[in-house]
């Protein structure tokens, strides 16, 4: 055997302990991963939006045969869904898509579109309109959504992104979820925006069939801005931005810009079957 | 209204591994090299046999040194986005050269206690990763070092 070394030797730091700026690989790392992931989302987001409209109506109605919710007032539902007719025979032509409306019992004004071309109204929205224009309005905005096919759009959207998140995770990275999903999210609301203006538009060309004039469109909003806490409108920006539905007050003054040219009409009361419904006269 | 509540909590953790993970390390390593200088005299050989010599002189025993090393999250983040691209994950290299060195230091220590003239032979490695579930949650590395110690039979008092 060969004679014993005098010592151990020094162990030469840079071969098995390479100098690096942790930082900077971090960088460069996020940044690869994050384009490409962003591109393949972008992409996938592009493809099932223009392929969603496609999807056969009857598919779609077929997988949502019915809304889960009981009707608790069924004068008024088929009050909203004459005048959803309405609205809809007086386009030229006519939307191909049948919707169906339903008055829910929550405190909260909104509306939805959903699957199968369902629209439920909240019966707070009934105490937030005063005229039956203004319920036309948001009424011909989620029909727009309808006949534009946004639900399903939306669906197939989060769909495929979801698909491919879990597809890179593994499906349970919560981390690396949180760090590009941010951003991946931020550029599908941008387009839920797109949609929500497009809805707008819509609905302003069926007030205009039917009525013949847009008064009363922003009855809503204006009632929305009003109810808003004085936190709520400060928040400015950043709600813009991560805000699914454009700032209530960009969309009044979209529609104000609507309104002047056809200056004061008459607006219609709600049909009595929903100003029963609505609350006298609360605060 | 949505504030990315979440990704202010990642950062906040990248942050906590990248400044704690990286203080730790320089002061380990610090104390890894001072105390390699300490030992430089008492040998690590890998060598299965032992000299003749030793054979009739010398008295034998197993000495060992193991080290736990937890993975900071930002040494995590790195290695999972290493996984989707691959290359070499220096923040796990790093890490395991440490560890390795931490065993061994520990081995000499407890050689050391045998008296002077000590020499420890056929040294080996063991790795093992010690956190149950790795795809959540930080992770955590075992490293054992074992190996033979021949110490001067003079020595044999102890």
């Amino acid at each position: 055997m060969t004679p014993l070394p005098d010592g151990n030797p020094r162990v030469p730091e840079h071969i098995n302990n390479p100098p690096q700026n942790a930082l900077l690989e971090f960088g460069s790392l996020v940044a690869m991963v994050g384009l490409v992931m962003a591109a393949l989302t972008l992409l996938l987001v592009l493809l099932a939006g223009f392929l969603a409209p496609h999807i056969p109506f009857r598919w779609e109605a077929a997988a949502v045969s019915d809304v889960p919710v009981s009707a608790p007032w069924p004068q008024a539902d088929a009050a909203l869904n004459q005048l959803a007719d309405d609205l809809m025979a007086s386009m030229d032509p006519p939307p191909a898509i049948p919707v169906q409306v339903r008055l829910i019992d929550m405190q909260i004004p909104n509306a939805f579109a959903t699957l199968g071309g369902h629209v439920l109204i909240t019966r707070g929205l009934l105490d937030s309109v005063t005229s039956e224009n203004g319920l036309a309005m948001v009424l011909a905005h989620e029909i727009g959504h309808i006949q534009h096919r946004d639900p399903i759009a939306v669906l197939s959207r989060s769909a495929v992104i979801g698909l491919l998140w879990a597809a890179v995770t593994g499906g349970e990275n919560f981390a690396m979820q949180t760090l590009f999903g941010q951003s991946g999210g931020l550029t599908a609301l941008r387009f839920n925006r797109d949609m929500e203006r497009r809805a707008d538009q819509y609905a302003l060309e069926m007030l205009a069939a039917h009525y013949g004039h847009v008064q009363g469109a922003d009855e809503f909003f204006q009632a929305m801005v009003a109810h808003q806490s004085l936190a709520d409108q400060d928040a400015g920006r950043w709600q813009a931005l991560f805000q699914s539905h454009p700032l209530t007050r960009e969309r009044i003054k979209a529609l104000q810009q609507a309104l002047p040219a056809q200056g004061e009409a008459e607006r219609r009361p709600l049909p009595p079957a929903l100003h029963k419904l609505t609350r006298p006269e609360g605060p | 209204m949505m504030l990315p509540y979440e990704l202010i909590i990642l950062l906040s953790l990248l942050l906590l591994g990248y400044v704690f993970g990286r203080l730790a390390e320089r002061r380990h390593y610090r104390s890894i090299q001072a105390r390699e200088d300490q030992y430089r005299q008492l040998l690590v050989l890998a060598e299965r046999h032992l000299p003749p010599e030793y054979v009739t002189s010398h008295e034998s025993r197993l000495v060992m040194g193991n080290v736990v090393v937890s993975v900071d999250y930002f040494k995590m983040m790195i290695a999972t986005l290493r996984n989707l691209v691959g290359g070499s994950i220096g923040a796990f290299e790093s890490l395991l050269d440490r560890a390795r060195r931490e065993a061994i230091l520990r081995m000499q220590e407890q050689a050391a206690a045998l008296g002077t003239g000590v020499v420890i032979f056929n040294v080996k490695l063991e790795t093992c990763r010690v956190s149950g579930d790795a795809s959540r949650g930080v992770g955590s590395v075992e490293v054992m070092a074992y190996g033979t110690a021949l110490y001067p039979r003079s020595n044999a008092a102890r």
